[in-house]
């Protein structure tokens, strides 16, 4: 039927619009009564969830992923421990649960106050830690504080500990006391500004008072090692005590914590120990690769910390400690720490000499203890001369005049191209946070440094791993790795990551790599001289021979000439740099060591012994020598 | 000049209702956009104010403008929507996953909201032309009203605004049954909006939608997503009890229980604070614009005036009706603002102009 809206069918047209009117009357009425029911009927019910009774989430933490060596013996791995927290939306007497808590546990209370004042922007249902790692026992004394009935408790008057929460929370603990820990690096809790980024990337997994990796591998795995918080979801009334009726409970969810997932190094703990134990009392690095594959043996840096003391309740001594100390104790020297590379450079010099055909295998070089160059003498370290010399006995017996020549006629940027070649001068690519790439000088490179044009007489310099030049330890092991072998060789510290049940989830390939553009002939006169450097009488690390296997390795001795001023501390960081690279076995290579000790004198007595050391050790335990 | 005939005719109730509504509206936003530990509004409050203030003034004018102009400018108005329609699709500004949004200058505008007022005047217009036959449209007569709805319609779907297109549908069979049509049509629309509800569930919406139905249809499903929406503004608007907790100390809207509570959820701020008693007030008010609007509509002299009062009231019925059902949990939540109550300027600004139809159909209802 349709509307005529002519005068005498005006009546279909009212019609039509009240039962409009009815339909819309009749909403308002169904409106109304849910209204009735909602805030009359359930008013006192909803009330209480929304004021008195407050639904809460209390957080599961996600157990943080261990990290293991290769032989998957736990190097970080995770204890219980307990936090307070206050929920400031919670808290109606601050002074009242101040006084309750000091009763019961030993807690700092200006702390509080700090911690309140700080939390002023914040929402209030965050929870606010105001201790960390409190003893097992007044974790326990607050709980049962917390969960004995109202009427029950002493002294009601001044008791009170609404909106206190224990939480436990998995720790850091290191089972095998601090190992690798510039490697490792340590967690703390993440800062504000950390937080919105994490936040904002991975949305929903990170809260305040979380804890993350701040250095070394917890910081660069951070996202893999940090798993996913759970949560349970909880009624609790006036008093912060839990209300189970089933009732109010019904449509409570929870939500299982994923752990983090694992990481296995290619680090071999025993040899890891045994090399810090080896460095003890000494500062440098030492780094020890798998030249056949890349594998990270040991990577020493130390004077370093104590992760255990950064976990929970880090004392503020420890801290000023850990920032003030000239020895740098938070730099991993391994891959941060840029020395000049001194005598280990000449193989660099040697194969680009041989390379570029200025140098002949059987050229002998008259070494008189020095050459004069541009009005100025540059010494070699024996004052009386190699006499004449050829680059298989000048690399076993080091001799600096030998290669100050090769260094004159190649000019820098030949030699560059060798030390880009050998992997010096840029960062290996070794999956760890905040590698150095140190410095190999080119002509082009001072230009744009210091406007200035390049000296002939600073080939010399460099030719023998001093001035401009400086490598890191890591970036000397795989120079000597790669001589050992010819091929490219990529480090690499990671193994395996599996997850929370122990599967594989990512694993690095690990391609044969590229010959290098090197003449075989060429490498092979090279390691003979490294062999002789240490098997011949002569070279120059013969003390640090091995019988029962064949080593080849090169000395170095780095000057140190500005660092004394620099220096808090007097006479500390005098004396030369002491470096040894070595690999071993000379017929099939299995392990390439390269140390240095910082003021420690010559490579050959303060470097080579501890190389020597844990290279044999390595060989043993392997069982490649007995 | 002047005629004296509009003052006598002015509708106060209609305008004092409106006027209270809207204040109402914005005591609460400013409450619902209230920090508390910086204890400041935030600008949207302000923004709005604005809005209201574009709103006043566009309402002004129109009073002073015969409404039946508009049966000239239906056609043009429509089509400049349409155009700013496309300019969504191709210019649009994404907000909360939806593209229906036109920046200009400093302020976002929603052509959709516009669009929904547009659409009434030109279907008023078509309703004038051609007025329905005795016994109601059959399929034929409706091809041309099918068109002018269909092409809003899929630009609107375009952008993913779910809201305004189904009121557009609703204000749409609203008029079209009050006008009237015949049996077979009625049937065979019922079919169609069935098979076409579930085609656009399964084509248009997108997973946040999908799951406010779901778990309206299975509240325990996902009580952290929708459903546990639903379950905290619930207790927002039961814990309001008889008198309310008082302005500005809705602790559950003001502890961030409430998603959206400047926007969809804002009538679980009011029911909080004001209880009862201040809810009752409020739907009184959207009552009585109702039965007004639906007064006014008998009282007007022409089919236009008819129409356009209708479908004014309509849309402001559904919007109010969905968003109500949605919030107090009788029927799923579908994202959708509260006429007046909500956050939002073009919205505000297209249910003024509406208004300011009705009160100028009222003004000019004796004049020849």
């Amino acid at each position: 039927m349709a509307l005529d809206f002519s005068k005498d069918k005006r009546g279909e047209f009212e019609s039509r619009l009240s039962f409009c009117l009815l339909l819309i009357t009749l909403f308002f009425f169904f409106v109304t009564t849910r209204l009735f029911y909602l805030q009359i009927i359930k008013g006192r019910y909803f009330r209480d969830f929304s004021a008195i009774h407050t639904m809460k989430e209390i957080k599961i933490p996600a157990t943080r992923g261990i990290i293991f060596d290769r032989h998957r013996i736990p190097i970080a791995e995770n204890r219980p421990s307990f936090d307070l927290a206050l929920i400031p939306q919670h808290v109606d007497n601050l002074a009242k649960v101040k006084r309750t808590l000091a009763r019961l546990v030993k807690i700092d209370s200006s702390l509080i106050d700090n911690r309140w004042r700080e939390a002023r922007s914040l929402p209030r249902f965050y929870p606010l830690v105001i201790a960390t790692d409190i003893p097992y026992d007044q974790a326990i004394r607050v709980r049962v504080a917390k969960s004995v009935p109202e009427s029950a408790s002493i002294d009601n008057d001044d008791f009170d500990l609404n909106g206190v929460e224990v939480i436990a929370r998995p720790l850091r603990s290191y089972p095998q006391g601090p190992l690798a820990s510039a490697t490792l690096g340590y967690i703390g809790e993440v800062s504000e500004k950390e937080l919105s980024k994490f936040q904002s990337e991975m949305p929903g997994r990170y809260t305040l008072g979380d804890f993350v990796g701040i250095t070394g591998l917890e910081r660069y795995w951070e996202s893999l090692l940090k798993g996913n918080d759970g949560y349970v979801q909880k009624i609790v009334d006036a008093v912060g005590r839990e209300i189970t009726n089933d009732e109010i409970t019904s449509f409570l969810q929870n939500e299982e914590a994923h752990h983090g997932n694992n990481l296995v190094l290619t680090l071999d703990s025993r040899l890891q120990k045994f090399a810090e134990e080896r460095f003890q009392g000494k500062h440098g690095a030492l780094v020890a690769l798998d030249p056949r594959n890349g594998d990270v043996l040991a990577i020493v840096s130390l004077p370093s910390y104590n992760p255990s003391a950064l976990v929970s309740n880090i004392s503020r001594d420890y801290w000023t400690t850990l920032l003030s100390d000239p020895n740098h104790l938070m730099l991993n020297r391994a891959i941060q720490g840029t020395y000049p590379p001194g005598s280990t450079f000449k193989l660099v010099t040697a194969i680009a000499g041989l390379e570029e055909g200025v140098l002949k295998p059987e050229e002998n070089i008259s070494c008189a203890g020095g050459l004069r160059f541009g009005g100025r003498l540059f010494h070699c370290w024996k004052k009386g001369g190699h006499g004449p010399i050829s680059v298989h006995r000048a690399i076993a017996e080091s001799c600096d005049t030998f290669f100050y020549q090769v260094g004159l006629r190649l000019g820098v940027d030949k030699i560059a191209k060798y030390a880009h070649l050998l992997g010096l001068g840029r960062k290996t690519g070794i999956d760890m946070d905040g590698e150095k790439s140190g410095t190999i000088p080119t002509a082009e490179w001072k230009r744009k440094m210091f406007k200035q044009e390049w000296q002939p007489g600073e080939n010399l310099s460099i030719a023998v791993g001093q001035g401009y030049d400086t490598v890191t330890p890591m970036q000397n092991a795989l120079m000597v790795s790669q001589i050992a072998l010819g091929r490219k060789i990529q480090p690499h510290i990671l193994k395996a990551i599996e997850n929370e049940e122990g599967t594989v989830i990512r694993q690095p390939e690990i391609a044969e790599g590229k010959s290098l553009p090197i003449s075989e002939k060429t490498l092979r006169i090279v390691r003979a001289g490294m062999m002789d450097a240490i098997e011949s009488p002569g070279g120059t690390a013969h003390g640090s021979q091995l019988n029962i296997v064949k080593m080849a390795g090169k000395t170095g001795t780095a000057q140190v000439i500005s660092e004394e001023g620099k220096s808090k501390v007097k006479g500390m960081n005098t004396g030369d740099h002491a470096w040894f690279v070595v690999y071993a076995p000379v017929e099939d290579p299995r392990i390439a060591v390269s140390v240095i000790v910082e003021h420690g004198g010559f490579g050959a007595s303060a470097a080579a012994p501890i190389a020597k050391d844990v290279l044999e050790k390595y060989l043993k335990t392997e069982g490649v020598i007995q | 000049m002047f005629d004296k005939r509009l003052k006598i005719h002015f509708h106060w109730p209609l305008f004092w209702v409106t006027l209270s509504l809207t204040s109402i509206g914005l005591l609460n936003l400013y409450s619902a956009t209230y920090n508390i530990t910086s204890h400041t509004a935030s600008s949207l409050f302000f923004s709005q104010l604005i809005w209201f203030a574009v709103g006043t003034l566009i309402s002004l004018v129109l009073l002073f403008i015969d409404y039946r102009i508009f049966i000239r400018l239906a056609y043009p108005l429509y089509f400049f929507s349409i155009g700013l329609l496309l300019l969504v699709i191709f210019f649009g500004k994404e907000v909360a996953g939806n593209k229906n949004w036109l920046a200009v200058g400093p302020f976002t505008i929603q052509p959709s909201e516009f669009a929904k007022i547009t659409f009434i005047l030109v279907l008023a217009r078509y309703l004038t032309d051609y007025p329905p036959p005795h016994k109601g449209y059959c399929l034929k007569d409706l091809i041309r009203p099918l068109l002018l709805v269909f092409i809003p319609l899929i630009l609107i779907l375009l952008g993913k605004d779910i809201g305004s297109s189904l009121f557009l549908i609703l204000t749409f069979s609203s008029l079209l049954l009050f006008a009237g049509v015949r049996r077979n049509v009625l049937i065979i629309s019922l079919i169609l909006a069935l098979v076409g509800g579930v085609g656009a569930y399964k084509k248009f919406f997108s997973d946040r939608q999908r799951s406010r139905i779901v778990s309206f249809l299975h509240p325990d499903a996902d009580p952290r997503g929708r459903g546990y929406h639903l379950m905290q503004s619930k207790i927002a608007v039961g814990s309001g009890q008889f008198f309310g907790k008082g302005y500005l100390k809705g602790m559950h809207n003001k502890l961030l229980y409430l998603p959206d509570r400047h926007t969809d959820f804002i009538f679980p701020v009011l029911a909080e604070e004001w209880g009862f008693m201040g809810c009752s007030i409020v739907l009184g008010l959207y009552l009585a614009l109702l039965v007004f609007g639906i007064k006014l509509a008998s009282k007007a002299k022409e089919h236009f005036g008819v129409f356009l009062a209708l479908g004014v009231t309509a849309l402001f019925f559904w919007q109010v009706a969905i968003n109500l059902g949605g919030v107090l949990g009788l029927m799923p939540l579908t994202g959708v603002t509260l006429p007046l109550l909500s956050y939002g300027g073009s919205s505000l600004v297209s249910i003024m102009i509406g208004i300011s139809f009705l009160l100028n159909i009222s003004m000019r209802r004796f004049m020849f």
